[in-house]
């Protein structure tokens, strides 16, 4: 490859990392629904990806190298601050929703509440398949994991959260902290 | 592979729904549904939660604090990245900015160029020194060749304007307690009006989670929200950002 090939690769592949932005934002607000953490991983993910495209040896993985980034971030966010929250003071963000669409929104926060109620593991997995669409071998590489590991924690977060989601659905009224009742209280890191 | 008594683990579903299935086994499945009651079931439970999952994260909340800042930092960061390009031993030359390209070794070390003015003398010149280092070398070139530039253009009654902003390890060049520089900027800063330092409050912010303490800077040093938002907004108003 000649210098001109190179400089024009790199600039392509900064190109695709500025562009992943809002998927890597929606990711770590999956992971941890906390707006303004998100964007910092995202901006962070973004920033480190930039000064370290040379590193990337095949062009085509750049997704799955891209969301490792971020799931390091997300890593070294733990190490630094280990303080924990309540799960119930985590405080899910929507504005305004029209009447129409309220039992819709109620449906969303339900959905939001029950992932940040999953193992970390599991919510990972979940959102990196669901929400971005990488297949298991993707997930597998980005999280450090085998892709059996990948496929059970895969199983047993659908599995949790149809039991969570879909009995709200017929019950058409779920209060997630009463889900857990009788358990003791879920903390999850900050 | 047929799974015998349509006795599928939850794993296979998921990745049937997944696409993750070969075309044989897949069509196996497909088949079997077909006269399972039962797998069919368990196959709409999964696909339901998978739906209704990705329904959940369509339209997610904007970051509440600093929201503008963020849009703008978004919004930028095609540009930066399109135009951030070259890597050290790569950089041809430097568009006739002579005064850099001398014995000075500041091109040589920086890290990555964006020229985003045309050069023409009449201009004003704005300049973003970046500085992530504090290597005692890479800072003395720094301000050494920062001192020539704004002294060349004063002697030639040319317009410059130059930032030096400091995030990282950089951050020791602007720090009362560690940098040996501080006489040193601070007659820069009396002889050059033209000249700025500016510290990244994410990195003092760092810095005081480690050591506990508030940190004490340089005075006069000028402190931005982060290193990154900075060099957007430099890089949107036509800087010429150089990382060092």
């Amino acid at each position: 490859m000649n210098l001109f090939e190179k400089i024009c690769l790199h600039r392509a592949l900064k190109q695709r990392i500025a562009d992943n932005h809002k998927r890597l934002y929606r990711t770590a607000y999956s992971w941890g629904h906390d707006p303004d953490l998100a964007a910092d991983l995202a901006q962070e993910a973004i920033a480190k990806a930039l000064t370290r495209v040379s590193q990337l040896r095949e062009a085509k993985k750049l997704d799955s190298w891209l969301f490792g980034i971020l799931i390091n971030c997300w890593r070294d966010h733990f190490r630094k601050q280990r303080d924990t929250v309540d799960i119930d003071d985590v405080e899910l963000q929507h504005d305004d929703t029209p009447e129409k669409l309220k039992q819709t929104q109620d449906m969303v926060d339900s959905v939001r509440r029950s992932i940040t109620r999953l193992p970390e593991g599991q919510r990972q997995v979940v959102t990196l398949v669901n929400l971005e669409g990488f297949s298991y071998a993707e997930v597998a590489e980005i999280l450090e994991i085998p892709v059996g590991t990948v496929m059970s924690r895969l199983s047993r977060a659908r599995s949790t959260l149809a039991d969570y989601l879909l009995t709200y659905k017929t019950n058409q009224d779920v209060n997630p902290g009463k889900i857990e009742s009788g358990r003791p209280k879920l903390r999850r890191i900050k | 592979m047929r799974h015998e008594d349509f006795n599928y683990s939850d794993e296979i579903l998921n990745a049937y729904l997944d696409d993750e299935l070969a075309s044989e086994e897949r069509k196996q499945l497909i088949e079997d549904m077909r006269v399972d009651n039962g797998l069919r079931q368990r196959v709409c439970r999964l696909e339901q939660v998978r739906n209704i999952v990705s329904m959940a994260y369509q339209d997610i909340p904007e970051p509440r604090h600093g929201q503008h800042i963020i849009k703008r930092r978004f919004a930028s960061y095609s540009n930066l990245a399109a135009s951030i390009l070259v890597v050290v031993g790569i950089i041809g030359g430097w568009f006739g900015h002579a005064y850099l390209q001398k014995d000075t070794g500041l091109v040589e070390m920086a890290e990555s160029v964006q020229l985003n003015t045309p050069v023409d003398e009449a201009r004003l010149w704005k300049v973003l020194l970046h500085v992530t280092s504090d290597d005692p070398y890479r800072l003395n070139v720094l301000l050494d060749e920062t001192e020539r530039v704004l002294r060349e253009y004063r002697t030639k009654q040319q317009k410059v304007s130059i930032q030096i902003l400091a995030n990282g390890k950089g951050l020791n060049l602007l720090r009362n307690d560690t940098s040996p520089y501080g006489q040193r900027i601070a007659e820069l800063q009396s002889n050059y009006d033209n000249l700025v330092f500016t510290a990244c409050a994410k990195a003092m912010a760092r810095v005081k989670q480690k050591t506990g303490k508030d940190v004490q800077l340089l005075p006069d040093t000028q402190v931005a929200p982060s290193a990154l938002s900075e060099v957007l907004n430099r890089q949107k108003e036509g800087w010429t950002y150089i990382k060092i």
